[in-house]
């Protein structure tokens, strides 16, 4: 099937040549199983050609490259801070590490909600804002970047991280509304790694 | 103003900082974009979104861009692996019931007027979301852009035999929903 699969798309779509075309279609006739499956990969076919040149309206069409200058002229304007992500990204990851290791030593959460208090809305903004950084940052920074950055996560931060971490810190963690853009703190390096072990384990 | 009409010349001229050629490249590859992410997610606000993020990639890396393989056959690695990105992504917020997943169309947000188009494309939509991604990414490579088997080896690196088999048993998984469906 997978080599009448090959003969029957290059039949349909013009890429034989005349004396294979001949030769096809002498095999077309001498089996029926054969010419059974053309068909049915004939109708198949048609109807996916029904659905393949339709067009797009004009004003989405039109649309699309203003939304992408619109984004593209907000990221400017966030510029200024631009050059102090990776600063910003180290002081995040430490501020998060300090969270989750004292949260999961505190019996009390009177405290956390105490630490809370003390950021001002503007600090909490500033934050949030360069949060955003991290969900593109595999577009601005080179290769050798990256690999600076995993190394310096694997040797200093991953196992106490993981060693850290127990069920109920878990159930601890997954109880904070924030949870629900998890997605957009985690590159797709991470995505694919959590995606992996979830099929591994037969979650998903 | 000169127009620009092949790759070569719209990605130098982007490059020595001229915007325009970027959207004159954007408005050539826009729908291309749009398709494969549309028939990958099954829907229109998802395809807008990768349509932008693919933009953006483009934007932020076109200067790298070394003509090893054709601008299509890049712009269509980089979509189809942020298509997967995204499906990827949304898998995890739904296994987290973070956002309530809705197969709801959006009507108002949609962007084909003909009607009968869009009753063929929404079913259509609704069998290729059957496969699994892995074999809907291949299907789509396959029956819509009829791209070869080295193409699609190129794009997705993985190889021929491997692709052959996942679009052997995408191929009759279709045909029998096909059938099933009554087309």
């Amino acid at each position: 099937m997978i080599n009448s699969e090959e003969k029957f798309f290059s039949y349909l779509k013009g890429r034989m040549y005349s004396d294979e075309r001949k030769e096809f279609e002498d095999e077309l006739n001498r089996s029926d199983n054969l010419n059974k499956e053309f068909v049915e990969y004939k109708r198949l076919n048609s109807i996916l050609d029904e659905t393949k040149n339709i067009q797009l309206s004009k004003d989405y069409s039109e649309s699309v490259i203003t939304d992408f200058r619109k984004r593209i002229e907000s990221k400017k304007l966030n510029r200024p801070y631009f050059k102090y992500r990776y600063a910003f990204a180290s002081i995040l990851i430490i501020i998060a590490g300090y969270f989750l290791i004292s949260l999961f030593d505190r019996e009390n959460t009177q405290e956390i909600k105490f630490l809370l208090t003390e950021y001002s809305d503007t600090e909490i903004d500033l934050l949030s804002t360069n949060f955003d950084y991290s969900s593109n940052i595999e577009i601005n920074i080179d290769d050798d970047a990256f690999n600076r950055i995993d190394s310096i996560y694997n040797e200093n931060l991953s196992e106490s991280l993981i060693g850290s971490i127990n069920e109920n810190s878990l159930d601890e963690i997954f109880s904070f509304n924030n949870v629900a853009n998890v997605d957009e703190y985690l590159s797709d390096n991470d995505v694919d790694l959590i995606y992996d072990q979830l099929i591994n384990k037969e979650i998903l | 103003m000169h127009e620009l009409n092949n790759d070569f010349e719209l990605i130098n001229s982007f490059i020595s900082g001229d915007e325009s050629a970027f959207n004159q490249l954007a408005v050539k590859y826009q729908e291309k974009i749009y398709w494969h992410a549309r028939r990958m997610t099954g829907n229109h606000l998802d395809a807008d979104e990768i349509v932008q993020e693919v933009l953006l990639v483009l934007y932020n890396k076109l200067k790298s861009f070394k003509f090893k393989s054709s601008l299509y056959t890049w712009i269509y690695a980089i979509t189809n692996t942020r298509s997967i990105n995204f499906l990827k992504k949304k898998s995890l917020r739904s296994f987290f019931s973070l956002d309530e997943i809705s197969n709801k169309r959006f009507d108002q947000n949609d962007v084909i007027d003909d009607l009968e188009a869009k009753q063929k494309i929404e079913k259509i939509e609704n069998t290729l979301q059957k496969l699994p991604v892995k074999q809907r990414e291949i299907f789509i490579m396959r029956n819509f852009d009829e791209l070869s088997y080295e193409e699609i080896s190129q794009i997705t690196g993985k190889s021929i035999g491997t692709l052959k088999a996942n679009h052997f048993h995408a191929l009759n998984k279709i045909k029998e929903l096909v059938k099933y469906d009554k087309f």
